[in-house]
């Protein structure tokens, strides 16, 4: 028997209670993550990826309804085995730095704290490793940077500070949520850089949310397309990029621009639906140049195979 | 830093100048011969006369105005027109227990504003919240007089717990006779500053790095108590700040009702008086502190928020 | 394999989740409560249902009974008489009072934050110094020049006192809105400051104005109060809260009624206004967020 992978989500659903509807951000979503690999999940504003990665964090606000079964290690999955201090370890990498730190608390006494809670260190020993934590991260001057506010860094430098706090936890996994978006082109590139030596020095899994084909091509080993709360197509990469399976990969695929002056951007035509009300058959029938009638009735049972697409139609056949 | 002072000094003289415009036109406004008025229609001419003449009544406006701002400047505030005793040391005198009102009326509202407003945070739109905020309405609505009496009647001579008249020193005498008026300027401004600390602690809690330091690890407790208070308290220091003035303004109230000898009584006496000499070195003495307690909640609050640069 | 999870409560430290809607009690109660205050108050002047100076020494200091509700004071008034006779000054001075302070602060302070410069720095420092002065100080001074007992004079240190959150408030509004993106598209059309000022600026500075103005009320009803029970406001014989609470003061112990009561229709005045405030509020709320769903 092959050992269960590191991170196993089983119909994951997540539902929002606001104040007069119902919103079903997440419906129904699987997938593996093996020790060492990362995941990229990609998909539009509103696709479900970031509630699906905050579920499986155990982040999700009070207004969230959430079932399904998620196991870590091969043990399920309870919000105090992440964010107590015993059990499997996995820390997050957020979006915005510039608000995921407390601004009266100094970068320095942020990293001792979290070193006091999840390794137990204090005193100098825990001020020395803060400091080789952000060393780690490549911040320059790191012991002085240790006296610093949040507001006194620029917005690369806080998201090396995050991607320390992080590492502070001793992952197995990492969650990024948008890690690079709000980041220049320049840095984007730096921290990404960062973050696949640092996987590769510590072996942590990773699963990579971003909306940006190119950054998911670029770190991730595997790829899941996330549409109106479900995975629509999941494999390799590089597999998944050249020769997509479902439709709406390869309209995303074709509405990247590219550098070649003669290439055709072509849209995906319409907008994504409104998740307080799913449709029923696939989500994507109403904006699918290639749907058929039974598209719109019946929809693909998700599966947790490595290549996979929730189509009736696709493009190409989807194995592994 | 010190062009933040010299600016704040700056600004704070026009405003005192200000000030002791208001305090030099109140004589100079009351319509009729403010001497005539504070002795009466029965005190004979030369009284009336010679009580001009101390206060200088018949001189230009401008030359009264001179002489008004340097005897201030030197602290020289005259003397009452009724007892005749200088007003300086008068007020001086009068200082201790209104001053130990407003400590002990801030003391208590503000450990009420961090217990309940921290309690309705967490328990948002629990009954407990919304008992609070109703408890808060009714509170706010209660003329700090009538709640007076009415605690008079319950613990003072029902309950015969509290003194209900006069002030007594020593920590025991304060608790005995101080009590009582704390309490009632208290019961105004608590709920102001639970309702802001319910904010903003509520603004905090659900605040990204709140999220992130759970995802950390740390735990609810820790993140209450060191990151989510910490940015909580920055805006109901600003509200405590400018809460002297509602301090000050109950202590002359509670001192009335409960016969406390304090500056609060002593300017409502003056101004049933007419004695303008007290009132105008009140309205100084207190621009004077106003402006102070400014400066001191900004530099507070500078001191806690290390993104403001002064 | 999958077994199904409950789905779960999270804990606090996620943002708690936002309370279920109830019922608006508050804002029926409010309008109920203050509804039957006014009628009460002007229907006793409308209609002269008696005489609320009328003496009568025999039934002087009885407890509350059915035929007076509030029981009598030292020299036979009815109290609850004059409780509903003495509302209309209170409520008269407080609303009229609370309306010139906010219209003289929005102009004050839409006018500073429109102008800017030096004249903007100083109205902001003596705003700034009159919010954080003593309000009964300010008072004081006001009254001992217009004479304790005018009722300009209270009406005037109410005014003193108000005006200056408003133009705070005012100012800090304007000084956001007119940065906005489409007060600059309106501007590089062309449109005057006038135009932009009356549709853009100002219905986006009232409203907060018109939220604190509900709190303002309560608290100038309890300065005319405060200043009428410390006699420097109105005068006896003519019935106001303040003063009857004040009459009653020196039989305090023997008849509790005279003092006690008046209070408790103070405070039921203060809540409803409280309550009506926080449901109009609500209300504006829901209608704005229906809009702006269907947008």
């Amino acid at each position: 028997m092959a050992e269960p992978p590191l991170l196993a989500v089983r119909n994951l659903r997540v539902r929002f209670r606001m104040r007069d509807r119902m919103v079903y951000a997440v419906n129904g979503v699987s997938f593996d993550v093996e020790r060492g690999h990362t995941l990229g999940l990609v998909g539009e504003s509103g696709s479900g990826k970031s509630a699906t990665l905050r579920a499986v964090a155990g982040l999700l606000p009070g207004t969230a309804e959430l079932t399904g079964d998620v196991r870590l290690a091969g043990a399920p999955l309870e919000p105090g085995a992440i964010l107590g201090s015993a059990g499997a370890h996995v820390a997050t990498v957020f979006q915005d730095p510039a608000t995921h730190l407390n601004p009266v608390q100094k970068i320095g006494d942020a990293l001792r704290e979290t070193l006091g809670v999840r390794r137990g260190l204090t005193g100098m020993a825990a001020t020395a490793e803060a400091v080789g934590l952000l060393e780690r991260v490549e911040l320059a001057q790191a012991r002085a940077r240790m006296s610093c506010y949040p507001h006194q860094l620029s917005g690369g430098m806080r998201q090396r500070v995050m991607i320390a706090l992080a590492l502070a936890c001793d992952p197995v996994m990492l969650l990024a949520d948008e890690p690079t978006t709000a980041l220049d082109v320049t840095t984007q590139r730096k921290v990404l850089v960062l973050l696949k030596r640092l996987q590769r020095e510590t072996g942590m899994a990773m699963v990579f949310v971003s909306h940006d084909l190119a950054v998911i091509a670029d770190v991730c080993d595997a790829a899941a397309v996330m549409y109106a709360g479900s995975i629509v197509e999941r494999g390799p990469t590089q597999a998944l990029l050249a020769a997509p399976a479902h439709p709406y990969s390869d309209g995303l695929i074709r509405s990247i621009p590219t550098l070649d002056p003669d290439a055709v951007v072509t849209a995906i035509g319409g907008a994504p639906p409104d998740m307080s009300a799913p449709p029923s058959g696939c989500p994507f029938a109403p904006r699918c140049p290639r749907c058929e009638p039974d598209c719109r009735v019946y929809s693909v049972r998700a599966d947790v195979s490595p290549r996979f697409a929730a189509c009736l139609h696709p493009l190409v056949k989807a194995t592994a | 830093m010190a062009t933040f002072l010299a600016k704040r000094a700056f600004q704070s003289i026009l405003v005192l100048l200000i000030i002791s415009l208001v305090a030099f036109a109140l004589v100079q406004a009351i319509p009729g011969n403010p001497a005539r008025l504070a002795l009466g229609p029965r005190a004979p001419e030369q009284a009336v006369r010679l009580l001009e003449d101390r206060h200088h009544l018949n001189d230009s406006v401008l030359s009264q105005y001179w002489q008004f701002v340097s005897n201030a400047a030197q602290l020289q505030f005259g003397s009452s027109i009724r007892s005749q005793q200088p007003v300086g040391p008068m007020l001086l005198d009068r200082l201790a227990p209104t001053v130990l009102i407003i400590v002990y009326a801030a003391v208590i509202s503000v450990v009420l504003a961090v217990v309940l407003g921290v309690w309705s945070a967490i328990r948002a739109g629990r009954p407990i919240d919304s008992a609070t905020q109703v408890g808060g309405m009714f509170a706010v609505a209660m003329p700090p007089f009538w709640l007076a009496l009415v605690l008079v009647l319950v613990f003072g001579v029902n309950l015969h717990v509290f003194a209900t008249s006069g002030y007594e020193s020593g920590p025991a005498g304060i608790l005995r006779s101080l009590t009582l008026p704390a309490v009632t300027i208290a019961c105004g401004l608590a709920p102001l500053l639970i309702r802001s600390v319910r904010s903003s602690v509520l603004e905090n809690l659900g605040a990204d790095y709140a999220v992130a330091a759970r995802s950390r690890g740390i735990g609810r407790l820790r993140i209450l108590l060191r990151h989510v208070l910490r940015n909580s308290l920055l805006s109901t220091v600003t509200i405590l700040g400018s809460s002297l003035a509602f301090l000050v303004s109950g202590t002359v109230v509670v001192e009335t009702v409960f016969a406390i000898p304090g500056i609060g009584s002593l300017s409502v006496n003056a101004v049933t008086n007419r004695d303008f000499p007290i009132v105008q070195a009140l309205v100084l003495l207190f621009g004077t502190l106003t402006l102070l307690a400014n400066l001191v909640t900004d530099l507070v609050y500078a001191w806690l928020d290390p993104r403001v640069r002064l | 394999m999958s077994a199904v999870v409950e789905p779960r409560e999270l804990e606090f430290a996620l943002a708690a989740a936002p309370p279920r809607r109830r019922a608006h009690v508050e804002g029926i109660v409010g309008f109920a409560l203050l509804g039957t205050i006014l009628l009460a108050v002007v229907a006793v002047r409308v209609f002269q249902l008696g005489d609320p100076n009328a003496q009568n020494l025999q039934e002087a200091l009885l407890s509350p009974s059915l035929a007076h509700p509030f029981g009598t004071d030292a020299v036979g008034r009815d109290v609850f008489l004059r409780t509903l006779y003495g509302g209309w000054i209170d409520i008269l001075i407080g609303v009229s009072a609370t309306a010139v302070s906010v219209v003289i602060g929005l102009v004050v302070g839409v006018a500073a934050a429109y102008k800017g410069g030096a004249l903007d720095a100083l109205l902001m420092r003596v705003t700034d110094a009159m919010i954080a002065f003593p309000f009964l100080i300010l008072s004081f001074a006001i009254v001992t020049i217009t004479g304790p007992g005018s009722i300009l004079g209270v009406f005037l240190a109410l005014v003193a006192r108000g005006w200056p959150a408003y133009a705070r408030i005012s100012r800090g509004e304007t000084l956001v809105v007119r940065e906005h993106d489409y007060v600059l598209a309106a501007r590089t059309l062309g449109l005057g400051p006038a135009r932009i000022l009356r549709r853009h600026i100002v219905p986006n500075v009232v409203r907060p104005c018109l939220v604190l103005s509900f709190a303002d009320l309560i608290v100038n009803i309890l300065i005319i109060t405060t200043l009428s029970y410390l006699g420097l406001g109105i005068q006896p014989p003519t019935p106001e809260w303040g003063a009857i609470i004040a009459d009653g003061q020196a039989y305090i112990l023997t008849a509790w009624w005279i003092s006690t009561l008046p209070g408790i229709v103070v405070v039921l005045f203060g809540v409803s206004i409280s309550f009506v405030g926080e449901s109009l509020g609500r209300i504006e709320g829901s209608l704005l967020g229906a809009a702006g769903n269907r947008g």
